[in-house]
């Protein structure tokens, strides 16, 4: 096979996963910077987006399937966000009240991610759930094979940060977001409603989580099933480590940087006639070197 | 195997044989994380590991026909290793990149063994399954010895925990150093070395409940190491109180037990109110639960931490120096 | 030979020069105060001394042995032992409990020397016991000694941290504020006490305080410091009559 082609084909797939994983880890570097929380259940917050989304999805009650699909994310985007945020009024602002320090947040945290899977799993059984219709439209890049839904994610994602963008820049209640993430004492004191920008905090988080893991699961030919969160949670948890925690852009470079070096790893392994979840590793010593040697990141913020 | 026996097993008593060894096997891995976090607070979110590579280790060795018991004390040597490779680097970090650092090494861990022949056997994915009987027995001895077996290791690691702890000054810096490591530091001792050395004993005894497993349960899938039973242990060790070594063991007989009344139901409950997969989910969401309880409302657990008073170190001093009944009566007070 | 002796001791923190140049010395057997305003360094100073920060320049010389570059346990374990402006004790064990963490131990402080040598080890333990005894009855902390340390009043607490320190039986001890936020009454009691180890136990002492009238009773000599420098060094009655001390404290207080 054609090694350009091969590469072609790693970058390709690698930009569409990345997209979506910078879409989840965009939400957990905001979490773990602001509320000082290493959120072990946002895995589970991209499997319950997910579940909303294909099990709506799959039953088509609209007949145009762009607008199912779009109806869908918007139901797993608001569904998971109220889930996160019902999360935190019940577990994590009652430790804030108490002081709890980060170990007791993240427990917290392992505790609700039981919850979650057990809930979707309970709801919607273990099995697998893809995408009920056949085969999408493949588009041809270069020898590379790509799903035209996916060019479509990919830009739309883009379009997702560009507006948020704007959104934390412009508007009220996003620089009161990065006022907070500098400093929450400061913020408070400078009479920024803190709990109402946590509250949008979580719907941003919840909401991307959600939205990528409906996206996942539409697209995917693979589906979803419970497991899903927590093996893509370390995944994320690399990305933003090494991007710097409550750092954007360092989550959505970690992100694809992340998912360049387990797409590569992977195809190597291939190659090589070696198993190919051996990239995972490659990814798990990245994290754990990073914690190690450079805990705030390659743009050395604050941690 | 004889084929008739008066004294067949009432299944009842199998069952509970078998929720017993269960509960046991949970209960060193509770005492073993209650040593590296509720004494020594080294969160290790990756238990399993250690747990996994002990058996890995007597089951490789087992089905190549070679003893057992070099198998424990293989596995033992490589815990010890990972424990000290672990610990050393990360030692002064924060505990939150700690967890997450152990919980990235318990899933390297498991990936290897879920994918190399040379550990993992034949099939890697599904995991060594042909551990024969203990001691040659027939099956219904085996399931009776198993369980005395491990009500004997667990009295003995308890013994030993509860002796360190709490009879050598060594368990009484630990305790210091999960206090205030600074202060420790300022009164001359440093705080890694008992660190290393009791993360590395509790990896140890981790990977000896792994062992266990497997000689007992006769097998081990790499489904059995996932990082949602190193949860599952953690509960255990919240409920019971971090520090204390009883409140552990009781903690692992209570979420055990929860667990398996559940599985008991789905013979009382018809399927189409709740299927067996509904109950084991509403049985982790359960957990679940639990875990966010007590965490808010429980955070040092339901039981407190054993004070040591003068007293209790002049018994100590007093009984060490009065021969065989002093031991007793020391060993008797835990 | 004093006791112990900084030469030039430097430390910046991003451009502060929280420690000067700092040049003192302890002599053997007495009590050197050092004063000064809020913020002049003296903690961080403590903190050089006793290996908790690492110099940028200078030297930390203790009984002619250069301890610079030596790690804080291994400071302690040489002699040199501080106690912390915030009290540092173990919270959630007893209090005599806390003070058996302290002393050095032949056999106690290892793992496989204790389980070899277990009866010597108790006989340590015994020793250890009976002193924790003598020095709580020392320090009138004897009806608490059964009690969650951090169960112990302010006051209390002072003197349970100033007797795990002196259960290390330390060449020196630097006290970081002994008498902070204690009662006159106590606070004299404690000093008797400093000097009575000082004169009947040889010990010697190097002490942060804002209290000066402790400070002008009971010490033997005095180290003023502010912004990171010293600013004058002499015997109380010298140190009550200079200006430049007076002004420290008014300007910037």
């Amino acid at each position: 096979m054609d090694i350009g082609i091969l590469i072609t084909q790693w970058l390709l797939t690698s930009i569409v996963r990345g997209s979506l994983y910078a879409l989840i880890a965009v939400g957990l570097t905001l979490v773990f910077r602001i509320l000082k929380l290493a959120n072990f259940s946002h895995g589970e917050l991209f499997v319950f987006g997910a579940y909303i989304g294909i099990v709506f999805f799959n039953s088509f009650w609209i007949d145009n399937v762009i607008l199912n699909a779009i109806i869908s994310y918007f139901l797993a985007f608001g569904a998971t966000a109220a889930l996160a945020v019902f999360f935190d009024f019940a577990a994590y602002k009652p430790l804030r009240n108490r002081d709890a320090n980060p170990l007791m947040l993240m427990i917290a945290s392992l505790g609700i991610s039981i919850i979650i899977r057990g809930i979707v799993q309970f709801i919607w059984g273990p099995r697998v759930q893809k995408y009920a219709k056949p085969p999408q439209e493949i588009v041809d890049i270069g020898g590379a094979l790509i799903y035209s839904s996916e060019i479509v994610v990919v830009f739309a994602v883009i379009a997702i940060f560009i507006g948020l963008y704007f959104l934390l820049t412009k508007t009220k209640i996003g620089t009161a977001l990065r006022a907070i993430s500098d400093s929450k004492d400061l913020a408070e004191i400078s009479g920024i409603n803190t709990e109402q920008s946590i509250i949008f905090l979580w719907v941003i988080a919840g909401g991307f989580a959600g939205l990528s893991g409906a996206v996942f699961a539409t697209i995917s030919p693979a589906g979803i099933i419970p497991e899903s969160g927590f093996q893509l949670l370390l995944f994320i948890f690399a990305a933003v480590i090494f991007g710097s925690i409550g750092n954007i852009y360092g989550a959505i470079i970690g992100a694809f940087i992340i998912i360049l070096v387990d797409t590569i790893s992977a195809g190597i392994f291939s190659l090589l006639s070696i198993s190919a979840e051996y990239s995972k590793i490659i990814v798990f010593v990245v994290l754990i070197l990073v914690l190690l040697f450079k805990p705030q990141g390659i743009f050395g913020g604050k941690s | 195997m004889e084929v008739s026996r008066k004294m067949a097993l009432h299944p009842i008593i199998f069952l509970l044989l078998g929720i017993g060894s269960f509960i046991l096997i949970y209960a060193i891995l509770a005492l073993s994380l209650n040593l590296q976090q509720g004494y020594t607070g080294l969160p290790n979110f990756g238990l399993i590991g250690f747990y996994g590579i002990g058996a890995y280790a007597t089951a490789s060795i087992i089905v190549q026909g070679i003893n057992p018991i070099i198998g424990i004390i293989l596995g033992m040597l490589i815990a010890t290793v990972f424990g000290i490779a672990i610990t050393l680097p990360a030692i002064r970090i924060r505990e939150i990149y700690f967890a997450i650092i152990t919980i990235a090494a318990a899933e390297i861990i498991r990936i290897i063994f879920r994918n190399e022949k040379a550990i993992g056997g034949e099939y890697p994915q599904l995991g060594i399954f042909n551990i024969p009987l203990l001691f040659g027995l027939d099956y219904e001895m085996h399931k009776i010895i198993s369980f005395l077996l491990l009500l004997l290791v667990v009295v003995c690691i308890y013994l030993i925990l509860q002796f360190i702890i709490y009879s050598m000054p060594f368990g009484r810096v630990l305790k210091a150093i999960r206090e205030d490591e600074d202060a420790v530091k300022a009164l001359g001792k440093d705080p890694v070395r008992y660190k290393l050395i009791a993360f590395t004993i509790g990896a140890i005894i981790a990977s000896f409940a792994g062992s266990m497993w497997v000689l007992t349960q006769r097998g081990i899938t790499p489904d059995g190491i996932m990082p949602l039973w190193t949860f599952m242990i953690w509960i255990m060790v919240l409920l019971g109180g971090m520090g204390n070594n009883k409140g552990v063991i009781m903690g692992a007989i209570l979420i055990t037990g929860i667990q398996q009344i559940m599985q008991e139901l789905k013979f009382y409950i018809p399927t189409e109110v709740l299927d067996s997969n509904q109950i084991i989910s509403l049985t982790w969401t359960i957990i679940g639960i639990l875990i966010v309880l007590v965490i808010i409302f429980l955070p040092r657990g339901v039981l407190k931490e054993r004070k040591v008073k003068g007293s209790d170190i002049e018994k100590t001093i007093r009984n060490v120096n009065r021969g065989i009944k002093g031991w007793i009566r020391l060993l008797l007070r835990n | 030979m004093d006791t112990l002796i900084t030469k030039k001791l430097s430390k910046n923190f991003g451009g502060i020069k929280a420690v000067n140049e700092v040049s003192i010395s302890v002599k053997k057997k007495t009590i050197t105060a050092l004063i000064g305003p809020n913020g002049s360094g003296k903690t961080t100073l403590f903190n050089l001394i006793s290996g908790f920060y690492e110099p940028d320049n200078g030297k930390v010389l203790f009984l002619n042995k250069d301890i610079t570059n030596l790690n804080s346990h291994q400071i302690a374990n040489q002699g040199l032992v501080r106690t912390f402006q915030i009290v540092r004790i173990f919270r959630n064990i007893s209090v005599i409990e806390n003070m058996l963490v302290a002393p050095k131990r032949d056999y106690g402080d290892s793992f496989i020397k204790t389980i070899i040598n277990f009866k010597k080890s108790i006989k340590e333990e015994k020793e250890a016991y009976d002193y924790a005894n003598d020095l709580l009855n020392l320090l009138e902390l004897s009806h608490l000694k059964d009690e969650y340390a951090g169960n112990l009043s302010g006051g209390q607490l002072k003197l349970l941290s100033l007797g795990m320190a002196l259960m290390r039986d330390p060449e020196i001890l630097l006290l970081d504020e002994p008498v902070a936020g204690v009662n006159p009454t106590l606070a004299n009691k404690i000093f008797d006490i400093l000097i009575n180890c000082r004169d009947n136990f040889n010990k010697t002492f190097l002490i942060i305080e804002h209290n000066m009238d402790v400070v002008l009773d009971f010490s033997d000599l005095i180290y003023v410091m502010n912004r990171g420098k010293i600013i004058a060094e002499g015997s109380p009655k010298e140190i009550f009559s200079n200006r430049g001390v007076i002004d420290a404290y008014l300007g910037v207080d």
